[in-house]
């Protein structure tokens, strides 16, 4: 009779654990929904609900409201050398070996060209904040008269971009702003941070030569850096940009040597 | 004297537009003979399908892409590492999603975008462990990464009859084609 009493008790404690323990694995269950955020040498991006893609020489426009159908509604011809592609407000910035090209997708998601801002030939990833867009080129065997500096462009006129300042650079890849803070990968020559309170003026804070950098994501809310190189994943808190602590590594093969 | 200039002219400008349209050379047949270089090693039917492998270590890392509490990072050619990022200090290896062939991606509403050599794939991966091929756009990059990432360097040329590029192995070759 005792033990019968128990049962409705056993019972809900059962199901107690049972339902924490559901909760707790669907807690790390994998969620990939909305839309994610990919480092400055991406040559995909999303802007609008469209999935916009660069190859050497052209930009493309997919409708993917129907992922099992993507429909190609366009290929609009960008010239040679199309590197990266960088969404900004209502505007796709790419970065190519020739310069920088703006285009409006404000009243069409078929990329409308606005303006096109030349340089030397080098290779070229772009970023932009606050009507500032900041441009790397970096020398390389196919981009062999390529100079290796981050020019700090005037965007606020999109039809009339205007160069405001040049810095010297060692090898510049990828970037990445966060407010006024500015976070630039230095290929093997590792990676370097700028104050960029003075938009137009960016200073160097520090230059971390030993993690070797090729793309980098800022994390506005926390305030974490992710840079990824041929050593691995180099993880950082940049609460205070003049003094960044190192929160984690994964190591690669080549870093783990 | 004008006739050699205009004939340089017009020889760069056609080495200039060559090299604007491929991003590697043709080298002529009697550039060289035997030479150290690189082969193209192609895809065997098992490393083309699209599919969920146990966490692997990063090779070759590529370009990254954060979804949510997730780190995606490319192994270039070989697919993408999946990182649980939910606590930065100790991130998680959790899978690697096989894509041969692959050094974009963009992840909308649990589709992830990514290139296979010259297609556009949407793959559905709502269920990570089993990820979905749920669309193929063939035929979107004209070129793909048909070529070593190394440059000045000789190289096969690499047959698209032979299907999917992943890798390349320093060999000695005879007399490429190839160059970049």
């Amino acid at each position: 009779m005792k033990n019968l009493k128990l049962y409705p008790v056993l019972i809900l404690f059962t199901a107690l654990v049972l339902s924490v323990l559901t909760s707790c694995s669907s807690d790390s269950e994998f969620d990939g929904s909305g839309e994610g955020k990919g480092g400055s040498m991406a040559r995909f991006t999303f802007l609008k609900g469209y999935l916009y893609v660069v190859d050497q020489s052209t930009l493309k426009t997919f409708d993917i409201s129907n992922p099992e159908n993507p429909n190609l509604l366009g290929t609009e011809n960008v010239g040679d050398g199309v590197e990266t592609i960088f969404p900004y407000e209502n505007y796709l910035f790419l970065g190519t070996q020739w310069g920088m090209k703006i285009y409006s997708v404000e009243d069409d998601p078929i990329p409308n060209f606005l303006s096109d801002f030349e340089h030397s030939f080098s290779c070229d990833p772009v970023v932009v904040s606050n009507s500032i867009a900041y441009v790397t080129l970096r020398s390389g065997t196919t981009c062999q008269t390529g100079e290796n500096r981050m020019e700090v462009v005037d965007v606020s006129d999109l039809r009339n971009p205007r160069l405001l300042n040049t810095i010297p650079m060692e090898n510049p890849h990828g970037l990445s702003v966060s407010d006024t803070v500015l976070f630039v990968c230095e290929g093997d020559f590792g990676f370097k941070v700028f104050n960029i309170k003075d938009r137009s003026n960016p200073e160097l804070i520090s230059h971390y030569d030993s993690i070797p950098s090729y793309d980098v994501i800022t994390n506005y809310g926390r305030k974490e850096l992710i840079i990824t190189g041929r050593n691995g994943i180099f993880q950082y808190d940049y609460q205070d940009p003049y003094q960044l602590k190192e929160l984690s590594q994964i190591l690669s093969t080549q870093g783990n040597e | 004297m004008k006739a050699p200039l205009l004939k340089l002219l017009i020889l760069s400008s056609l080495c200039f537009s060559l090299l604007a349209c491929e991003p590697w050379e043709r080298v002529p047949d009697f550039d060289v003979e035997q030479v150290e270089g690189y082969r193209p090693i192609y895809a065997t039917e098992s490393e083309k399908q699209i599919k969920t492998l146990p966490a692997q270590e990063i090779d070759d890392p590529g370009k990254i892409y954060v979804i949510n509490d997730y780190l995606l990072l490319v192994d270039r050619l070989k697919g993408i590492h999946v990182f649980d990022n939910k606590n930065p200090e100790n991130p998680q290896n959790i899978g690697f999603i096989q894509i041969t062939g692959s050094n974009d991606v963009a992840v909308r509403d649990n589709i992830l975008y990514a290139d296979q050599a010259t297609d556009l794939l949407a793959i559905d991966i709502s269920n990570p462990e089993n990820v979905k091929i749920a669309s193929r756009v063939k035929g979107v990059f004209p070129f793909g990464i048909q070529y070593p990432q190394q440059q000045g360097v000789y190289f096969e040329c690499p047959d698209p009859e032979k299907g999917l590029v992943i890798a390349w192995e320093l060999t000695t070759l005879q007399s490429p084609k190839c160059y970049r």
